[in-house]
Parts: C-alpha cells; sequence; structure tokens
C-alpha cells in the first residue's frame, strides 16, 4: 500500500521533501547567525555606567555583519547579509588616510613640496663620471641651497571613475619657509650620457631626479591639516618649530582642470582665500592639525609644549575661543592623533593622551583629559576605534593586543580585544570587554603563520560604526 | 489535473532511480572525500576551505552534469524503444502539458540534488569540520568554532550560491536554476526538431546565466561595478519564459516528431 503510494507520488514526494529541506535548512542556516556570541563583560569599576546609554554597532566581515544595539544589559542583534561590494563599504568616519580625505566619491590628496627659495644661496655643480658596474658615463647636477619655500598641493582625484571634472589641482606658495645652514637643502639630476657623441637625445634626460626633500613634520599623517565644512576644503600647513613666515587656515575657492595644467606645470595653480593667519617667526609654534566642529575650525597647535586649540569662525577669520591644555605627560612628543566629532564635541587620541573639548559659539573647553587608558601595563597595542561622549562621561572603544598574547611576530594574528574605557573627567570609572567570536577568523592564518600583509577587513571580523548615545 | 499529475509522476519515474543514484553519489562521495582529507588536516582550517580542498567541490559538479544528463536523457527515450514520442504527442491533451510534466520534473531532480548538498554539507561539518585546538587548564582540547557552518555558507562564494541568504540573491539563485532548466530543454527539444539554428537562444541565456554567476561571485571582491540582481533575474526569467513559449511552440507544431 505505501509502496503503491510513493510510486505513484514519487515526483512530488521528491519535490515537497527537497523544497523542505531547502527551506528549513536555510531557516536553520539563518537562525544560527544569532547564536554568535557578543556580551560586555564587566572588567572593572561600576557597571551601572552602561544603565543609561545605548551603544550601537556592527561586528562585521566582508561578507556579513551583526548589527547590535546594547541598552542597559539588553541585547539586540540584527542579521546583514552583504550582495555587493557596495554592502560592504566601511563607515567613512571609521576610515583613516595617511595624507588625502575621501569625501563623497572624491579623494584630495594632500603633499607639502618645497623648492629652493629664490632669496637662499644657491651654489650649483656638475660632475660626470664612469660607473664602474654597467661602465655608463653619467652627469651630475647639484643645486644646493640654504632656503625652501613651502608649497602645498591639492589634487582632486575620483578613483571610482565618472563623468566628472575631475583630476583638478591646486597648488599654492604658502608663505612658509624653511631655513638650514649652507648647502644644506640639495637637489640632483642624474642624466646618463655619451661622451662621444654630445648630441646623443638621451643626454638631455634625467635617468634619475632627486627633487623631492623630505621636509620635517610634526606628524606624519598630513591629511590632519585637511577638512571639510560645509562643502568647502581647508587647509593648514603641518609645520615644526624649525619654519619660518606665515602660517594660515586657507580655503580653496577653484582648482584648475587637468587642460589649464597640460604641458605647464605651473608652481601655483588654483586659488584660495585666507580665514586666518598667524606668524611662526618666534619658532615657538607646532602646527599639528586643523579640525572642523559646531561651524567653527579648529587648529590643533602646540605652542610653547603646551597643546593649543584655536576655534576660529570660517566666514572673517575671527577667533571664537583658544583653550590651552596643561597638564599633559610628555607634551612635546605629541604628534599623530585621531579625530572623533559629536555633535558639539571634539574628541582628540593622540599616542598616550586623549583630549576631549566642548565646542561652544565662542568658548573652547575641556571636558575630559586622559593620560593613557592602560594603567597596569597590560596593552601591547592600543588602537582607538571610537570615543563618544554622553552624559558627562567619556567613552573610550578600542582594538588592544594584550601584552601576555603578544608573542605572535605578526601584529594582525595577536588576540584582540574590543575594550570599553569610561572615563569622568580623568578618573577611569568603567573597564568592560565585548566578547565575542570574532577571534576564531584568525585561528586559520595563526597555524600556518601567514601573514595577510595588514589587517583583513573581508575575512576577520571587526567592530565598525560603534557610537553611544543617552536612553 | 490528474491527468498532468500522472504525465508529471512518469516523466519523473524515467530517472528517478538514476537521481537517487546520483544524490546518493553526492553524499556519499563528498563524505568519503572529505573523510579522506580530514586524516590528512592536522591544523584548524575554516570548513569552507577544508570543503574545498578535500574535492568534493569536484563531485558536485560531476553530479550536476549526471542530473543534467538525466534531463536530457527524460527526452531522448521518448524517441528509442517504444518511441514513446508519439503516445505522448497523441495524449487526448494540451501538448504544452507534456513540456510541463517534463521542466516539472526536471525542476524536481535539480531541488533534489540541491537538498542532497545541504545534507551532504552539513554531515561534513558534523563528522570531520576541522576544530580549533585549545589548552584549557593545561589540558588538550579541541572545539568547533562557534558558528562554523554558518560561516562558511555565509563566505564562501559556491555556498553562497547554493544557499543564499539574502532576498536579492535568493531570487537570483532561483533565477538561475529555472532559467538554466528551460534553457537546457529548449536546447534539446531544438536539436530534436532539428532547428539548430535556435540553439543560439538557449546560448544566450546560458551565457547570460555565466555572467550573473561570475557577478555573484565576485560581488563582494570591491572590483565588479554594482549590478541590479533584481533586474539581471528578471531578464533571466523573461527568457526563461521565452525560452518555454518557443519550446511549447516546436512541442505543439509536432516540429519533435
Amino acid at each position: 500500500m505505501i509502496g503503491r503510494f510513493i510510486r505513484y507520488n514519487s515526483w512530488a514526494i521528491v519535490l515537497v521533501l527537497s523544497l523542505g529541506i531547502i527551506l528549513g535548512f536555510g531557516a536553520g542556516v539563518r537562525n544560527e547567525s544569532g547564536r554568535s556570541t557578543l556580551y560586555i563583560k564587566d572588567i572593572a569599576g561600576d557597571p551601572s555606567v552602561l544603565d543609561d546609554v545605548v551603544i550601537t554597532g556592527v561586528l562585521k566581515d566582508g561578507f556579513h555583519g551583526q548589527r547590535f544595539e546594547i541598552s542597559g544589559r539588553r541585547i539586540d542583534r540584527d542579521f546583514i547579509y552583504h550582495e555587493h561590494s557596495r554592502d560592504n563599504e566601511t563607515d567613512p568616519a571609521g576610515l583613516v588616510y595617511a595624507n588625502s580625505l575621501y569625501l563623497n566619491g572624491l579623494t584630495y590628496i594632500y603633499e607639502l613640496n618645497s623648492i629652493l627659495s629664490p632669496d637662499a644661496d644657491i651654489s650649483y655643480s656638475r660632475e660626470e663620471e664612469q660607473n664602474e658596474t654597467d661602465g655608463q658615463y653619467y652627469r651630475i647636477e647639484r643645486k644646493k641651497g640654504n632656503k625652501l619655500d613651502i608649497y602645498a598641493n591639492i589634487t582632486v582625484i575620483n578613483f571610482q571613475g565618472g563623468n566628472d571634472d575631475t583630476p583638478k589641482f591646486f597648488k599654492m606658495n604658502t608663505g612658509i619657509k624653511l631655513e638650514g645652514d649652507d648647502g644644506e637643502f640639495e637637489i640632483s639630476k642624474k642624466y646618463r650620457i655619451d661622451p662621444g657623441n654630445p648630441e646623443a637625445p638621451g643626454n638631455s634626460h634625467p635617468v634619475e631626479d632627486r627633487s623631492y626633500i623630505d621636509l620635517p613634520r610634526p606628524a606624519s599623517r598630513l591629511a590632519q591639516g585637511l577638512v571639510q565644512m560645509n562643502g568647502r576644503i581647508y587647509f593648514t600647513v603641518l609645520t615644526t618649530r624649525d619654519y619660518s613666515g606665515t602660517n594660515g587656515i586657507y580655503a580653496i575657492d577653484r582648482y584648475s582642470s587637468m587642460w589649464e595644467m597640460a604641458g605647464l606645470n605651473p608652481k601655483e595653480t588654483g586659488s584660495a582665500s585666507t580665514v586666518t593667519n598667524f606668524s611662526l617667526n618666534d619658532h615657538d609654534t607646532a602646527v599639528l592639525g586643523l579640525e572642523a566642529a559646531e561651524g567653527k575650525l579648529i587648529l590643533i597647535m602646540s605652542i610653547n609644549n603646551v597643546l593649543t586649540l584655536r576655534a576660529y569662525n570660517p566666514e572673517d577669520g575671527s577667533l571664537a575661543g583658544e583653550l590651552a591644555v596643561t597638564g599633559i605627560k610628555e607634551a612635546d612628543s605629541l604628534e599623530d592623533y585621531l579625530e572623533f566629532i559629536d555633535g558639539n564635541t571634539l574628541n582628540l587620541a593622540f599616542k598616550d593622551t586623549i583630549v576631549s573639548v566642548g565646542i561652544e559659539e565662542d568658548n573652547i573647553s575641556l571636558k575630559h583629559l586622559v593620560q593613557g587608558i592602560d594603567f597596569n601595563n597590560e596593552y601591547l597595542d592600543i588602537f582607538i576605534n571610537k570615543i563618544c561622549e554622553v552624559n558627562g562621561r567619556l567613552f573610550i572603544f578600542s582594538n588592544v593586543n594584550r601584552r601576555d598574547e603578544g608573542n605572535n611576530p605578526i601584529q594582525e594574528l595577536r588576540p584582540k580585544h574590543f575594550m570599553l574605557h569610561v572615563f569622568s573627567g580623568s578618573n577611569l570609572i568603567y573597564i568592560g570587554e565585548f566578547i565575542n567570536d570574532s577571534d576564531e577568523d584568525y585561528e586559520a592564518d595563526r597555524r600556518r603563520n601567514s601573514s595577510t600583509f595588514g589587517y583583513n577587513y573581508r575575512k576577520y571580523r571587526q567592530f565598525e560604526s560603534v557610537s553611544v548615545k543617552g536612553r | 489535473m490528474k491527468k498532468f499529475y500522472y504525465l508529471v509522476n512518469h516523466e519523473f519515474k524515467q530517472v528517478r532511480r538514476l537521481l537517487f543514484a546520483a544524490c546518493g553519489l553526492l553524499i556519499a562521495g563528498q563524505l568519503l572525500f572529505m573523510g579522506l582529507a580530514a586524516g590528512k588536516q592536522y591544523e584548524y582550517v575554516p570548513y569552507e576551505e577544508f570543503f574545498i580542498s578535500s574535492g568534493s567541490l569536484f563531485i558536485f559538479f560531476i553530479c550536476f552534469a549526471a542530473v543534467c544528463g538525466l534531463c536530457i536523457l527524460s527526452i531522448f527515450s521518448n524517441y528509442y524503444g517504444s518511441r514513446s514520442i508519439y503516445v505522448l504527442m497523441t495524449l487526448p491533451q494540451d501538448r504544452s502539458r507534456v513540456y510541463y510534466a517534463k521542466l516539472l520534473a526536471g525542476l524536481a531532480c535539480f531541488l533534489l540534488l540541491l537538498a542532497s548538498q545541504y545534507i551532504s554539507g552539513a554531515l561534513g561539518y558534523t563528522l570531520f569540520a576541522p576544530r580549533i585546538m585549545e589548552t584549557i587548564n593545561g589540558e588538550l582540547t579541541f572545539r568547533r568554532p562557534v558558528n562554523g557552518l554558518f560561516l562558511a555558507f555565509v563566505r564562501h562564494p559556491f555556498f553562497r550560491m547554493v544557499l543564499p541568504l539574502g532576498a536579492e540573491s535568493t531570487l537570483s539563485s532561483a533565477a538561475i536554476l529555472i532559467s538554466f532548466i528551460c534553457s537546457l530543454y529548449h536546447a534539446v527539444i531544438c536539436e530534436r526538431s532539428r532547428r539548430y539554428y535556435r540553439l543560439a537562444l538557449p546560448m544566450l541565456n546560458i551565457g547570460l546565466i555565466v555572467y550573473i554567476t561570475v557577478y555573484r561571485i565576485n560581488s563582494l571582491s570591491g572590483f565588479w561595478p554594482y549590478r541590479n540582481l533584481y533586474l539581471l533575474s528578471l531578464a533571466a526569467t523573461a527568457f526563461a519564459v521565452f525560452l518555454a513559449g518557443d519550446s511549447i511552440g516546436l512541442i505543439r507544431r509536432s516540429a519533435v516528431v
């Protein structure tokens, strides 16, 4: 009876069974996404600091993500399935570029160049030599001077392609000079020559051009000096105390097109207006960066080894507030920083110091000064992910490598811990760790000892777009 | 309706034994390959890497080809032996039902193959998936990663194709399957009716399917520009409907006899 039933309905049984397995299995696998581990483990301090806030964010790799919302001790999660590359775009706010700014699909590349100043003492030399290795004859032309003019170059490129007016260029003589000893700055060109034929075409084409002079900088990340506000690009020049002349904040008005530049390579192109100027001649000021918050341009400086923030109104360049942050240990070594802007709060994370300031209409005030988060010397590396200021407390999220787990020579394969440190003023009041399974993503590469040559955002899950709001 | 039901069952009956054999081969073959690979796997690798490196994907493609062969066989068998094509063409019902019956039987075959792949993937994970080695309180322990099977289905392009977890991808995979089956039957019907020039149509549709598949495999690489999968799925489905209509036209005109 049953055999007969199966024989006469085999296709329907197979179809229903197959669909049942497919749908059931699909639902089961999808349901598995919620089985991953995610909670905050209290390490130290008072956990009640989390009671009146909501922490949101995403734990994701290149293929999927878990959007989470932690409200008090309750965790809600959503599964995100990436179907296109654009589903996996990294939150632009979390990206840190060395020398460029990425805005609305356009990349603004910022460079500082120098040329020997026209009023410098310049000497020329020229020598010819035969290379022992290749037997060729070379002519080397050297130009030495004691003074450089600093030029700011900004190039706008659309790397994604598109029918726009990029690339476009901006070059400006900043009015900043770098003075050195006689002949300290040298540029040279090397030509391969044919001694028997002075007219040979190769004689006038350099095979080596050393026109670039490595300029002293207060920070390696030049992008700290480039910012966008209300659709305009503003920049300042990162300078150490070695520079002289006049620095300032400039707003770019116009770029030159590729066609205007074609074949001319002018020293200056495009145009900019000056928001404000200040002198570097006292050699007491290092300019560390420029930020934009609450409609103000904030110049980050070190004046006489004191971190100083000045707020300017972009319309007229008037000073809207100044704050000198005293009490920073090793204030003379402040250099690279990461900025986190949340409404009217500007948070700056230097290597061992975090400064949180409030930007008001005509004032800047210090909210929190944190001199490091590693009080027990537990961490080998600290990568600040996000800083938020909520209800008078400073929430610092970071990826850390622990010192006792740091024996893997490949940095990115060391176990990472996503930590939350909460401060009130300068006092640490809570430490928590986001316990999750992302460490398992590294396990295979650890066993193989294979480096991915940098952090692999596609392969390894990571926290992104983390944010804190009051409840 | 009852006649149609019997007709589908008749079509399915012709291939079911071979289909069960192919699905059995898929599960047994993949488990055998994974079992052999597990014996040589001393370090932890994610399950998707283990599955691919074991050669199990090769078994899937063999079985997929076998199921394609069964679908072709279900038409060709009507021309040999009792030459049942004449019976089918003279049944007291619309000839399009013969086509639909074959299509439905073919769909059941491919769905069973997919279901077998899921079963094989889950069994392989349970039995052979590499485990993470840990030392807890001085004792060496081995444990499965949390969510390992889920991550395999989310991260590997093959698993993402056979079990998509997003609406756009699900629609795309369904469109690919239906479109492929329609192309396969259309190609065989063209051959049987000696309309060789019309073979260009299923070829074109297969080209579209390959394009969608290649995009799906590379869609997260960051190097491929965005393509709307809803539109591509709609195009593939529309093409499949056209091919089905053309196939029915050929059957109705007795071109296949």
